[in-house]
């Protein structure tokens, strides 16, 4: 006979707390408006920007899921601080501990959810970028159509998903060596705005060149000079080379969060959880 | 529909909103009789005048927005918001609430500027010495549905002035923010626009424009007494969805705010509460930013461009196909020669004897404009010829109109 109120299986009671913890902390708000905003652009800017007549729905989708995920370098970092670095808010850790969780599977499970999270947040850009274009598709008549006219390419959409897994391989690691939520974001978003103002003044000075491999972000950097209709704040590296800067960055940051981890997360032994 | 009323009777009270209504029946009474005092040769009647076109039906909307954005304020100055929830209503039955009494507001000042036209008429009737007919064929054409709609017109102008008063939650910046979004239908606007013709693009996304465009156009009236001719959109429907499309940002924006400042913690509905304040900004950049930027466009960027490009018709092609037909001797089908033009003539000798560069898109300023450069090598020395080809659009192609040619420079010696 089925259980009207009966136990809920184990995963799904951890889902909750999780997804409940991560919604209620600090910056999601930001972030998710920053993921719609970006992706609505994404679905309006064909159109606004770039001179295309029209723009077919699921071009709009593709679109605004590369927006999203190409900016993903602003709003990530406060999701991946909340899906790895919060430890004990609402209780949380306490609830997975006490469920038989040990420091592998507490960080597995904060992997989950930044990446479940991550490409959510993508697919939300997407369906807001279906909402810009056909709104666009109102305010500027053209040629309205439901297919791909007008998407981006798939080296493109591409290029951006893969972007978007390693600022979330980035953000989260980073997150696991510095622990705190400042420290985090100052982390990430100053290495990111130094990065911008190292690109910014490599056009004039372009000794300044080999400086660009101590950013973690190069790698990823949306803007590069051979597509860039401007200079500014555009990468000069080629694609191997920002490749193999990255590939030595990921490297060396997941070797420090290795090391560092185990030391934050720290379980009680069985006879204090007996107590 | 009776606590909107028993609202709509709470703000009435409040003494400045007295002051503005009066000012409002003022304004109306003299506008009315000055404008027609000294025109009335004939003798119109009543019903004629009273619904006759002009200016001053903007201030009753004005008037209506701002008497809807004070509701709105005051319901957070004078601790309704508290009361209600007490009560136990929520957020969309609050809003809602503050959106019917602004509508009922917006009514009421429509039936105030009715009444007093109605009255501005028989002084001016009177005052002209004409006899006080009720109904009759005058030279002034009758608009029956004048009337009704203007009443709509109200109640949507201060049921959108409630929602910023709601958003805003504070009487004074409520009724400034109205009356600089709806401050656009105002006579003084359009002689500004006359010499920013951007204006008239801003007017016709803004409320008070989007209000006028509703009302008055494919909407049967005998012509659109806008003061600014609106450009975009100018089909009834696009006034409606531009004007809901400010109360859904406005709706959102009041929510989102109300939430940010309750203590309710529930995940489901601060996640509907953003979801919705992302899709409200969407709409909102969605609808103005294309239809302006498109404007702003370079030329290259513009669709009519792209799509010539993409149909080898672009004025670059147009000169190509010229070129190589001066290079061949003989045009293709479709390309006509310029008048006075013969390729025999040493003028275009370079084109065909030279290397030819045509273009390229980016040094062109204008699309009617191509250059082309042909290099000519005899012997050791390297002569190179600019070419200016002046095209005119014509159908969905282009026609050459003049051609200019100049040496650019001659240089000696094997060049490295």
């Amino acid at each position: 006979m089925p259980q009207k109120h009966g136990v809920q299986p184990i995963e799904s009671w951890l889902a909750r707390p999780r997804l409940e913890a991560t919604l209620l902390g600090p910056g999601w708000r930001f972030s998710a408006l920053t993921v719609m905003i970006v992706g609505g652009l994404g679905g309006i800017w064909p159109v606004a920007a770039l001179g295309a007549s029209g723009s077919g729905v699921f071009a709009a989708f593709v679109n605004g899921c590369t927006a999203t995920a190409t900016a993903s370098l602003i709003w990530l970092p406060p999701i991946a601080f909340l899906c790895i670095g919060r430890d004990t808010e609402l209780g949380v850790r306490a609830i997975e501990i006490s469920l038989g969780l040990g420091p592998r599977g507490l960080q597995a499970r904060g992997w989950w959810n930044l990446y479940g999270l991550a490409f959510a947040a993508m697919l939300v850009g997407g369906f807001a970028g279906v909402v810009g274009g056909v709104v666009t598709n109102v305010s500027a008549p053209g040629r309205f159509s439901v297919g791909l006219v007008g998407s981006v390419g798939a080296a493109q959409s591409g290029a951006a998903l893969s972007a978007l897994i390693v600022v979330a391989l980035l953000c989260g690691s980073l997150v696991e060596i510095l622990g705190d939520r400042r420290s985090s974001l100052i982390a990430i978003w100053g290495t990111q705005l130094l990065t911008l103002a190292l690109l910014s003044v490599l056009y004039f000075a372009p000794t300044l060149a080999f400086a660009q491999y101590l950013s973690p972000w190069i790698g990823i950097w949306p803007l590069r000079a051979s597509s860039s209709m401007s200079p500014l704040f555009s990468s000069q590296l080629s694609y191997g080379a920002g490749g193999v800067a990255l590939a030595i960055w990921i490297v060396a940051i997941r070797i420090v969060a290795a090391i560092m981890t185990p030391r934050r997360v720290s379980l009680p032994s069985s006879k204090e959880r007996q107590e | 529909m009776i606590l909107a009323l028993r609202e709509a009777r709470a703000v009435l009270g409040r003494r400045a909103i007295r002051l503005a209504l009066v000012v409002t029946v003022l304004a109306v009474l003299i506008g009315t009789t000055r404008v027609y005092s000294g025109t009335l040769d004939l003798s119109p009647s009543l019903f004629a005048l009273a619904t006759s076109d002009d200016q001053s039906r903007y201030i009753a909307l004005i008037a209506a927005a701002m008497l809807g954005a004070e509701a709105g304020g005051l319901w957070h100055s004078t601790l309704r918001s508290s009361y209600s929830w007490v009560a136990g209503s929520s957020i969309t039955q609050q809003t809602l609430q503050r959106v019917s009494t602004g509508f009922v507001l917006g009514v009421l000042c429509g039936i105030i500027y009715w009444l007093s036209r109605v009255v501005g008429s028989v002084i001016t009737i009177i005052g002209s010495g004409h006899d006080l007919v009720l109904r009759d064929a005058g030279l002034v054409p009758i608009d029956s549905s004048a009337v009704w709609r203007l009443l709509v017109a109200c109640g949507l102008a201060a049921a959108t002035g409630a929602l910023i008063g709601t958003a805003t939650r504070r009487p004074l910046a409520a009724v400034a923010g109205s009356f600089v979004l709806f401050g656009s239908l105002l006579p003084i606007v359009g002689s500004f626009a006359a010499r920013v013709p951007a204006i008239v693009s801003i007017q016709s996304f803004a409320p008070g424009g989007a209000l006028t465009t509703l009302l008055e156009s494919n909407a049967g009236i005998s012509k659109a007494s806008g003061l600014i001719a609106l450009r975009s959109p100018r089909s009834a429907f696009g006034g409606a969805a531009v004007l809901l499309s400010w109360c859904a940002v406005l709706w959102v924006v009041s929510t989102f705010d109300t939430v940010l400042r309750s203590s309710s913690t529930s995940v489901s509905s601060r996640l509907r509460h953003t979801g919705l304040a992302g899709v409200g900004v969407i709409v909102a950049i969605a609808l103005v930013l294309p239809p302006l930027a498109r404007e702003a466009l370079p030329w290259h960027l513009q669709p009519s461009w792209l799509e010539a490009k993409s149909r080898h018709a672009s004025s670059i092609d147009v000169v190509k196909s010229f070129v190589a037909s001066v290079s061949h001797g003989r045009y293709p089908v479709g390309l006509v020669p310029p008048k006075g033009i013969d390729v025999s003539d040493p003028f275009w000798a370079p084109l065909i004897q030279g290397a030819v560069v045509i273009g390229p898109q980016r040094e062109m300023s204008s699309p009617s404009s191509v250059p082309v450069v042909a290099t000519v090598r005899t012997g050791s020395r390297h002569t190179t010829v600019g070419y200016s080809f002046d095209l005119e659009p014509q159908g969905r192609s282009w026609r050459l109109r003049k051609v200019n040619g100049a040496v650019l420079r001659v240089v000696n010696g094997h060049t490295g």
